[in-house]
């Protein structure tokens, strides 16, 4: 089946039809770009990868709760944002981060650049590494946000649905989110990055 | 446009989202504002780093491990399916179920319980006999057949047991039992 032949919308009615092949063609569409979000906002592969199987799961068991007035993927995405939020929860009242627990992932998973190649500089790493600690200092809904936008890069309009939130709020939210950010990556008034 | 007013319109700026006059105001106070320029151009550059995070690829065996739960959940409906036949299709889970049936069932044991034991026997008070009552009904009945009696000898002797047994009752403190000569 080739990815352009048929719309997101298209393979979910399909799919609610009982064609099982157009569920298999979804999940390859978004596994990456779901896992992503969801590392990103766990920081956690382990956890990612089953929040990712439960979004998946959930696809295939409420696949008749889609109804066509919603975009597919931000009602896809409403939901691993869910799951991942519930699960942040529990891994709150677990443990806390700390800078020394970012290194664990580089180790066992192949983590590409942007432009597909493997290779990076070590202070591209560390500026990373970074970023992704004050991202985990940052409240939930400003984490999501700031995720959807600047990561995964989506329209205000998809994060204003994914999230239910008005557009106004989404793009104060990013605002605020964004310079919070610089806050937590300003050492004592020196920029770290 | 002053400080606080840059910062909260520095993401609109980014996006390109300012309108024609607020864009120049921002760009004027910019150029003036050491400080907030600066601010402007740490954002700009945390925004590019973001933009240049890696990516994390899902394990090679991700798709397998989904599709064998699925199957296996598949297998799991298919083999309770006739526990509750169609009531997962009205949307009532197990538990639900089997609250639902036991609140039922203890709702109809109470209202047979509770309507048996509303029901008064028939019994009335008239029907109630003391063992003084019992007796003298029991004498009256007896001077009743010794008037229907014709032999004089006969009702003379069965009015001295009478009279005897009159004689018991009254040192009972019961009223004596008055026996009408038919003669007269």
């Amino acid at each position: 089946m080739d990815s352009f032949e048929f719309t997101d919308e298209q393979l979910i009615a399909k799919f609610q039809d009982g064609n099982v092949g157009a569920y298999t063609e979804l999940v390859e569409r978004y596994k990456e770009r779901l896992f992503n979000f969801i590392y990103r906002f766990l920081y956690d592969v382990d956890k990612a990868e089953d929040i990712l199987q439960d979004t998946f799961i959930k696809l295939y068991t409420h696949k008749h709760s889609y109804r066509e007035i919603a975009k597919f993927s931000t009602w896809l995405y409403t939901i691993a944002g869910n799951l991942a939020k519930t699960e942040l929860r529990k891994l709150k009242r677990r443990k806390t981060y700390s800078v020394s627990d970012l290194s664990r992932y580089d180790q066992e998973f192949i983590i590409k650049s942007p432009d597909g190649s493997a290779e990076i500089d070590a202070e591209a790493i560390t500026v990373e590494k970074k970023i992704q600690y004050a991202l985990n200092q940052l409240p939930k809904d400003f984490k999501t946000i700031i995720i959807l936008r600047d990561i995964q890069e989506l329209s205000y309009e998809d994060i204003s649905k994914i999230v239910d939130v008005p557009i106004g709020t989404v793009k104060s939210r990013i605002n605020r989110g964004r310079l919070k950010l610089q806050k937590l990556l300003t050492n004592k008034g020196e920029r770290i990055i | 446009m002053n400080c606080y007013e840059f910062e909260l319109n520095l993401s609109d700026f980014i996006e390109g989202e300012l309108k024609q006059k607020d864009n120049f105001n921002f760009k004027t106070h910019k150029n003036i504002c050491n400080s907030c320029s600066k601010k402007l151009e740490s954002m700009l550059t945390l925004i590019s780093n973001m933009r240049r995070m890696r990516t994390v690829s899902v394990p090679s065996n991700f798709t397998r491990e989904l599709h064998y739960k699925i199957s296996n959940l598949d297998n799991y409906n298919i083999k309770n399916s006739w526990r509750f036949l169609d009531i997962f299709n009205l949307g009532l889970k197990p538990n639900h179920t089997i609250a639902f049936g036991l609140s039922i069932i203890m709702i109809i044991t109470s209202i047979v319980y509770f309507s048996k034991i509303d029901q008064i026997p028939n019994v009335k008070i008239a029907d109630f006999k003391t063992p003084e009552s019992v007796r003298l009904n029991n004498n009256s009945h007896f001077a009743n057949e010794l008037q229907s009696l014709k032999d004089p000898i006969l009702k003379d002797s069965l009015n001295k047991v009478n009279s005897n047994k009159n004689n018991n009752l009254r040192q009972n403190d019961t009223p004596p039992i008055k026996v009408v000569n038919s003669r007269k």
